[in-house]
């Protein structure tokens, strides 16, 4: 990434972003593991990595859009559609990864990614948005907060055997 | 294994320098998601082997290594720093510190600060210090734990244009 200049876009990912977006992956889930040993990543992350995009584009309940800057894919969110079987509004969009390089923080490109996300989902007719991400994880918890997302679930563990 | 058990040395061999350059590269990568500024070069494990070797040979560097049964699992520098003006000069000031993620939540960090902090002393240091990003809350909370306070705050920003001469 030679420089950070310039205005961002958003669009639908394509199978030539894959490379990039499996990147994006394994670097958020390597900030996981930083933030908890239960999030210790596996040795061969990158390729399952990989593998996880490529099914991704496959799923039909799977949103990826990526962030670009002139042609550099820059940011990346993906959401799938998860049925609440039990609840109303029966579907909800969750955010499983929403990464953005380092590079190209602090200007917005998250909050983009988020909006560009909400509108497409909505034209699925889907009302409600969540995202789940690490107790610690400080930065996501104050984005998602910013942007209006309240807590939801809480998931606890135990180590058993 | 817990952590009073743990070796903290510095490194020894080869394969612990260079271990211990993958976890200054870990160390960083962390640092990256705090602030642009913190992003690191493209190709960052030759400049993190040299810099390692620089720690490990400079006078007013201290770096040590966390050894579990034989295996680098942590890794902390310091350096102490000169302000003749100040009575608490000079500082030791610990810039890196980088447990691996499955031996966390063990004291290794802290025995990696106490050793440091010993050998900083050893170096003429009268207090000690740690740099760390802003917006790390988990650094905050471990500091303060370990009974350190603010001292410093850094406020930047980039340049934006080259200036002309």
């Amino acid at each position: 990434m030679a420089h950070a200049s310039g205005s961002i876009t958003i669009r639908e990912a394509e199978k030539r972003d894959s490379e990039k977006l499996a990147e994006f992956v394994v670097r958020l889930k390597q900030v996981n593991e930083e933030l908890d040993p239960m999030y210790m990543v596996r040795e061969d992350l990158e390729e399952v990595a990989r593998e996880y995009i490529e099914k991704s584009f496959d799923n039909p309940d799977v949103v990826m859009l990526v962030a670009e800057a002139g042609d550099e894919v820059v940011g990346m969110v993906r959401a799938k559609i998860v049925d609440r079987l039990f609840y109303e509004p029966r579907l909800e969009g969750l955010v499983t990864d929403i990464y953005v390089h380092p590079l190209y923080r602090r200007r917005g490109v998250a909050k983009q990614l988020l909006d560009a996300l909400e509108k497409r989902l909505a034209e699925k007719g889907i009302t409600l948005l969540a995202a789940e991400h690490p107790p610690n994880n400080r930065i996501a918890e104050k984005f998602f907060a910013k942007e209006g997302f309240k807590p939801l679930l809480m998931r606890v563990y135990r180590k058993i055997g | 294994m817990a952590a009073e058990k743990m070796a903290i040395r510095p490194p020894v061999s080869e394969e612990e320098l260079e271990r211990a350059a993958k976890f200054l590269v870990r160390f960083y990568r962390v640092n990256e998601e705090f602030d642009p500024l913190y992003t690191m070069v493209d190709d960052p494990e030759p400049v993190a082997r040299q810099l390692i070797q620089r720690y490990a040979e400079e006078e007013n560097s201290v770096l040590l290594v966390a050894v579990s049964e034989g295996c680098v699992v942590g890794l902390i520098h310091g350096e102490v720093r000169h302000n003749p003006i100040l009575r608490a000069s000079p500082l030791g000031v610990m810039m890196e510190l980088y447990v691996h993620p499955s031996y966390r939540r063990r004291g290794v960090a802290k025995r990696l600060i106490e050793e440091a902090a010993k050998k900083l002393r050893e170096k003429g240091a009268k207090a000690i210090a740690a740099e760390f990003p802003h917006l790390n809350e988990i650094a905050v909370s471990f500091y303060r734990d370990l009974g350190f306070r603010p001292l410093t705050s850094v406020y930047i920003k980039e340049l934006e244009e080259k200036v002309e001469r």
